[in-house]
């Protein structure tokens, strides 16, 4: 690593004006106050979508598992539908707009509180670690680096098997997802800042281990922390979604992206509107949340420099 | 020179035997901690008899770490017990599978590296034009697309609209031609980013604008200083992408009913066949860790300087 960094700084007069910017004139165009059209709309969608799951139960025109057996399978408006199921009916009549509200906020509440869990796990395995060094570091490494010699599908299929598919189960499942990250970098970045003035200043007047980990050295390292929780949110949007789309994850009647799409695939044939909707739900809010990530990562990054 | 270079390559086999067994061990803790040993490998059906076969074998009267010990014996040699859902030994059952993975994974890979590298390449020379901005696009689209709602995508398309490719089996080759799309795209726009970052990397260095100076085409100058000097990076992600093919593979093959290891894992998740599970969770993690193995030695033979000098520690 060290060399290519070498390397890349050596190069660095040579470079033509504006390179290592990969941004086109549509990404690049401000309206004002720095945000690009395409930030502004990531950020849009996503503040429809957290309103849609804050407020799901007064949006919602039907009950969630209300059945309609005389309107089964109705088109959205735009393909010729009513008004009375804006974005058409299932299989068994259920309204699609109802169902995708709710899903969206099962969705969301699953990788907030999966992105929470992964964050405080990996931090502070990270930091004990870093302060205990010896047999516990070598221990965490050695965890570190068997995860990310395990693909985490693996993992998390091998964890449903033995253990089943509640609820609280799942969200602590998906939560493990990328623990591994935060420990290496809050490890790293711990060990660093013990080196620095402000924590031997704390160290001297006599602050507990403990304590300065938490006032001292989390709030000097968060932004990497930050920065990684936003790789990591639409990363645990997506392994939610596929555990859900294989049956294995979130179970009926609660409804999630990801078994809405799995299944609308029995009804690909007469009504593709039941998988295609869902989809594009998670195809959007992982391009905004990921948009948005870039934002706040070249912002932050600048102040980590 | 070559004492410096084997015992590199000492270091790394000893650290993927390493990480193996620390595999299996959390595979044996999880499994202890899951309850009755014999209940959740032996499925609901045992019998007493199957009951004592298994406590003996295992080991369920002596103490853990005998049971541990016994455990990685079994390992070993290949002992894993057998499949109550499909009543074989669970090892022969996943090899059987395997084939039918690595066919669609290569294919795929294949298709990836057809796309990705040109297109990262084309992007790269364009850097900062329409091109790339459009190579771009598709890259971040392939990443944010999940490869379940790409294959129903594709067969809403290419079975259902045009009703030119079946969408379900794995018989023939033209069952083959859905699957591998789905897996390579993805798989292209994360070449096509690693490709385009890394030669943008190698394009700016001084030995280019040196070579650029002597007038050497532009192709040449791609193949000949662009790519062996940007390969370290591209080849660390394809070597994840082998190394990762049998978790890459789950998804796909269970939407399309490919008859691979990962659809093996699903439905024996779903039918809480520990026997098979345990055997694909090795599996997949010896893939990896054998593919990371072969890459860090590649490196060595890459870059000269790694393996030489303190990197290779």
């Amino acid at each position: 690593m060290t060399a290519k960094g070498g390397r890349a700084r050596d190069a660095a007069p040579a470079l033509p004006a504006g390179a290592g910017r990969r941004r086109g004139w549509l990404a690049t165009w401000r309206p004002g106050h720095g945000w690009t059209l395409v930030q502004i709309a990531a950020l849009g969608w996503l503040a429809l979508c957290v309103l849609l799951a804050l407020f799901a139960d007064v949006l919602s025109p039907y009950g969630l598992t209300e059945i309609d057996l005389r309107a089964r399978i109705e088109p959205p408006v735009f393909l010729g539908g009513s008004w009375a199921h804006p974005l058409g009916t299932d299989d068994l009549g259920r309204d699609m707009f109802t169902r995708l509200i709710h899903s969206i906020r099962i969705s969301i509440l699953v990788a907030i509180a999966g992105t929470l869990i992964g964050a405080v796990i990996g931090t502070v395995l990270g930091f004990l670690a870093a302060q205990l060094g010896g047999i516990v570091d070598d221990l965490v490494m050695l965890l570190v680096d068997t995860q990310a010699a395990l693909p985490f599908m693996i993992i998390a299929l091998m964890l449903i098997a033995l253990f089943g598919t509640s609820l609280a189960l799942f969200v602590v499942i998906v939560g493990i997802y990328g623990w591994e990250r935060y420990a290496r970098i809050a490890r790293g970045l711990a060990l660093s800042a013990r080196e620095r003035g402000y924590v031997t200043a704390a160290r001297a007047y006599g602050a507990p281990p403990a304590y300065i980990y938490r006032k001292h050295i989390l709030p000097n390292v968060s932004s990497a922390l930050i920065v990684n929780a936003t790789l990591n949110f639409p990363e645990i949007i997506l392994v939610e979604s596929a555990l859900s789309f294989l049956g294995l994850g979130i179970q009926p009647p609660m409804s999630s992206l990801g078994n809405m799409l799995a299944f609308g695939r029995e009804y690909l044939l007469s009504a593709w509107w039941i998988a295609v909707l869902p989809g594009l739900v998670i195809v959007l809010t992982a391009l905004a949340v990921s948009v948005l990530g870039d934002r706040l990562r070249d912002r932050l990054d600048s102040k980590l420099r | 020179m070559i004492t410096r270079y084997l015992a590199f390559v000492a270091l790394k086999c000893g650290r993927a035997v390493l990480t193996l067994v620390v595999i299996a061990t959390l595979t044996f803790v999880v499994l202890q901690v899951a309850g009755d040993p014999a209940t959740v490998l032996l499925g609901p059906d045992a019998t007493d008899e199957m009951i004592e076969n298994f406590s003996q074998r295992v080991g369920l009267d002596r103490s853990v770490a005998a049971q541990y010990a016994l455990y990685l014996a079994n390992i070993a040699r290949g002992e894993f017990g057998v499949s109550f859902l499909h009543a074989r030994d669970a090892l022969d059952l996943a090899i059987d599978h395997v084939p039918a993975t690595l066919l669609l994974s290569g294919t795929a890979l294949l298709l990836a590296l057809a796309i990705g590298l040109p297109l990262g390449a084309y992007a790269a020379l364009r850097h900062g034009g329409t091109g790339d901005m459009i190579a771009m696009t598709f890259a971040v689209l392939g990443y944010c697309i999940p490869n379940f709602f790409l294959a129903v995508l594709l067969m809403l398309l290419l079975s259902i609209h045009w009703p030119l490719l079946p969408t379900s089996g794995g018989d023939t080759l033209r069952h083959l031609v859905l699957p591998a799309i789905t897996l390579g795209t993805s798989a292209a726009a994360v070449i096509a980013r690693f490709t385009r970052s890394a030669l943008l990397e190698v394009l700016g260095s001084r030995y280019m604008i040196a070579a650029q100076s002597r007038r050497i085409a532009p192709w040449r100058l791609l193949l000949h200083h662009g790519f062996p000097n940007a390969a370290i990076p591209i080849v660390t992600v394809v070597g994840f992408m082998v190394g990762g093919m049998i978790s890459g593979s789950i998804i796909v093959e269970s939407v399309f009913a490919w008859p691979g290891i990962g659809n093996l894992l699903v439905t024996s998740v779903a039918n809480r066949d520990i026997p098979v599970v345990q055997v694909i969770v090795l599996l997949s993690g010896a893939t990896m860790i054998a593919t990371n193995l072969a890459i860090d030695l590649l490196y060595g033979w890459l870059d000269p300087r790694i393996g030489r000098g303190r990197h290779g520690a």
